[in-house]
């Protein structure tokens, strides 16, 4: 570790319900976060339907790390590092297509989707007959991928537990998410990226259990009618829940808000598919699970948003990935999800309102990246970098509630830090290495 | 078809009119220029080879696919007091140039036009710089023109600009 000095006092800070503002701007953290949490847990790259044809890819990122996830002849999925083996120059420098190899532009190495190297040019005369084991030399895959309902990550520590048992409990609550119908979720059009001048762990923060800033900072588009809730504290007597790498968080009082307005009979597939215990959850006066985070920086959200007084307002659904570019700086990856198997109607109608609430144009997306930013560009002060920041909401005010289905530790208020401490906990512990 | 100079001239001061009042944050007098039935969009850019070029633009999915009734929403959403994004507003300057006009059947004409639009914020004394073609459907209603049809194609396709709470 670079600096010895750096890690005690904010997970000091943390261990009292603090925090230090400079964690949002420091250069050496970053460098930390990057070698400790990008390179050691499982990162979100692509969700299968993106790739579904055979020879089918992607260019994806894991912080600076460039990886093809690409769909062989035989219907399988690879990540494989975007770096020829001879001079490491990228060999797919477009972000999405079809191909049959990937051939580098310099001297001419080709590879296999798979990522196996097909062909050096003038390999016998430059290097010798047999001379280069191509079994040694292909792509270099990620260490480890898996696929969770389709949803791609790859870990880049050969040693990390399995993805399965990486999610653990959070399957319980992903599924209210990615299980809600028989054929699944697919991504509706492709991922909207653009960069802002924030870091990654403020938005992550927001997304795990920020129930509490709606009110204010979406009030416009309350006021505007996008985001159809009857207050903008909605969230306010809902429940928050907390697991040690991921949190989530549901409305209670709001009745649009039950169904996200997802149509009756999406709502009767959903009790169908779901477990008698997640049934038991839809039966307790909450709403679908709305936003959440897994660690370190997959977030979701599931919500009503309204884009016509023709129609009832549509549920949509968005992933998203905050990649870390630099300290304070991320670019933001907004996939707009949708099941597969809805009619193209239900389709449109959340598309619309996914667009005027989330990605580049989304009026909720706008003002959550505003604060953000103003957040992230005073903390590289000397002064400001050392300011405590209160994170103790809840604390000492609830008790978990004792008749909750789900797995973790649920509060009856989404007005509540719970989620962001348990967060904040996961990061500095796995900045510690613990 | 061509059109007439006087014509051409007539075109080129509206598209002028609608860039002043972007300008100058005047969101419902520029509301009022889109046609009831009217489409905003701004397909999405994804960077594929020259082989698969015919794929670049999403076609069905963009920044922007509105109707008028959703460009209303935004609007009404930036007249509020809290439409943080544009609080303080964003300095913008709309450049159109390169205006192409080409006279269809019933009355309604293709615009092409380049746009440079510049755009600074609070304090900061560097800018965005976004750069587009946009494909425009104008028509006259009761003697005014109104767009009916705005196709924005971003030079871009990660965006350098933190949110789009500004209309192109």
């Amino acid at each position: 570790m670079s600096n010895p000095n750096l890690i005690p006092p904010i997970a000091n800070a943390i261990a009292n319900g603090e925090l230090p503002l400079g964690v949002f701007s420091n250069p050496a953290l970053f460098e930390l976060e990057k070698e400790h949490v990008f390179a050691k847990t499982w990162n979100f790259l692509a969700h299968e339907s993106e790739i579904p044809n055979a020879g089918d890819y992607v260019q994806r990122y894991i912080a600076d790390d460039s990886f093809i996830v690409s769909r062989d002849k035989h219907n399988k999925v690879h990540v494989v590092l975007n770096a020829c083996r001879h001079r490491g120059r990228k060999v797919c420098s477009v972000e999405k297509g079809n191909t049959r190899n990937f051939s580098c532009p310099y001297h001419g190495w080709v590879y296999d989707l798979d990522g196996a190297l097909i062909n050096i040019p003038y390999e016998d005369e430059g290097y010798g007959k047999d001379a280069i084991n191509h079994a040694d030399w292909g792509l270099m895959p990620a260490p480890k991928i898996g696929i969770w309902r389709g949803m791609i990550f790859a870990n880049l520590d050969a040693n990390a537990e399995s993805l399965d048992d990486y999610l653990g409990d959070a399957k319980w609550y992903m599924d209210f998410y990615t299980n809600k119908s028989e054929a699944g979720l697919e991504v509706y059009g492709v991922p909207q990226r653009w960069v802002v001048d924030a870091d990654w762990k403020l938005a992550a923060d927001n997304f795990v259990g920020d129930g509490y800033h709606t009110f204010i900072t979406h009030a416009s588009t309350i006021q505007a009618g996008m985001l159809p809730a009857q207050s903008g504290d909605f969230l306010l007597d809902g429940v928050q829940v907390a697991l040690d790498h991921f949190g989530i968080g549901f409305a209670r009082q709001d009745p649009l808000f039950n169904s996200l307005a997802y149509p009756p009979p999406m709502m009767e597939a959903m009790r169908q598919r779901f477990n008698p215990e997640q049934v038991a959850l839809m039966d307790q006066g909450v709403s679908l699970p709305t936003h959440g985070n897994l660690f370190p920086n997959l977030s979701f959200l599931n919500a009503p948003g309204a884009y016509t007084a023709m129609a009832p307002p549509a549920p949509y659904m968005t992933f998203r990935i905050w990649r870390p570019l630099a300290a304070g700086k991320t670019e933001i990856w907004s996939w707009c999800m949708v099941e597969q198997d809805a009619p193209e109607e239900f389709k449109q109608a959340s598309y619309k309102a996914y667009l005027l609430s989330f990605g580049t144009s989304g009026t909720l997306e706008q003002d959550d990246a505003e604060n953000w930013s103003q957040i992230t560009l005073p903390a590289k002060g000397t002064m400001a970098s050392k300011l405590s920041l209160n994170y103790s909401m809840g604390d000492g005010l609830l008790e978990p509630m004792n008749d909750w289905p789900g797995p973790g530790k649920a509060y009856p208020l989404d007005f509540t830090e719970f989620a962001q401490r348990a967060f904040w906990k996961k990061w500095i512990t796995t900045l510690e290495g613990k | 078809m061509p059109v007439t100079d006087s014509l051409f001239r007539e075109i080129e001061a509206f598209i002028y009119h609608e860039a002043e009042l972007l300008d100058n944050h005047q969101h419902n007098e520029w509301l009022d220029l889109w046609d009831e039935k009217a489409s905003y969009r701004m397909p999405v850019r994804v960077t594929h080879t020259k082989r698969q070029k015919d794929q670049e633009f999403q076609e069905k999915f963009g920044h922007f696919d509105e109707t008028k009734e959703m460009l209303g929403m935004r609007v009404k959403r930036l007249g509020t007091s809290t439409a943080w994004a544009e609080e303080p507003q964003s300095r913008t300057r709309h450049f159109v140039s390169n205006l192409r006009i080409n006279a269809l059947e019933n009355e309604q004409y293709a615009l092409k036009t380049n746009l440079m639009l510049y755009r600074n914020r609070l304090d900061d004394a560097g800018h965005d710089l976004l750069s587009a073609e946009r494909l425009d459907i104008i028509h006259l209603v009761n003697g005014q023109w109104r767009f009916l049809k705005r196709t924005i194609y971003m030079d871009q396709a990660t965006l350098g600009t933190l949110n789009l709470s500004i209309f192109l």
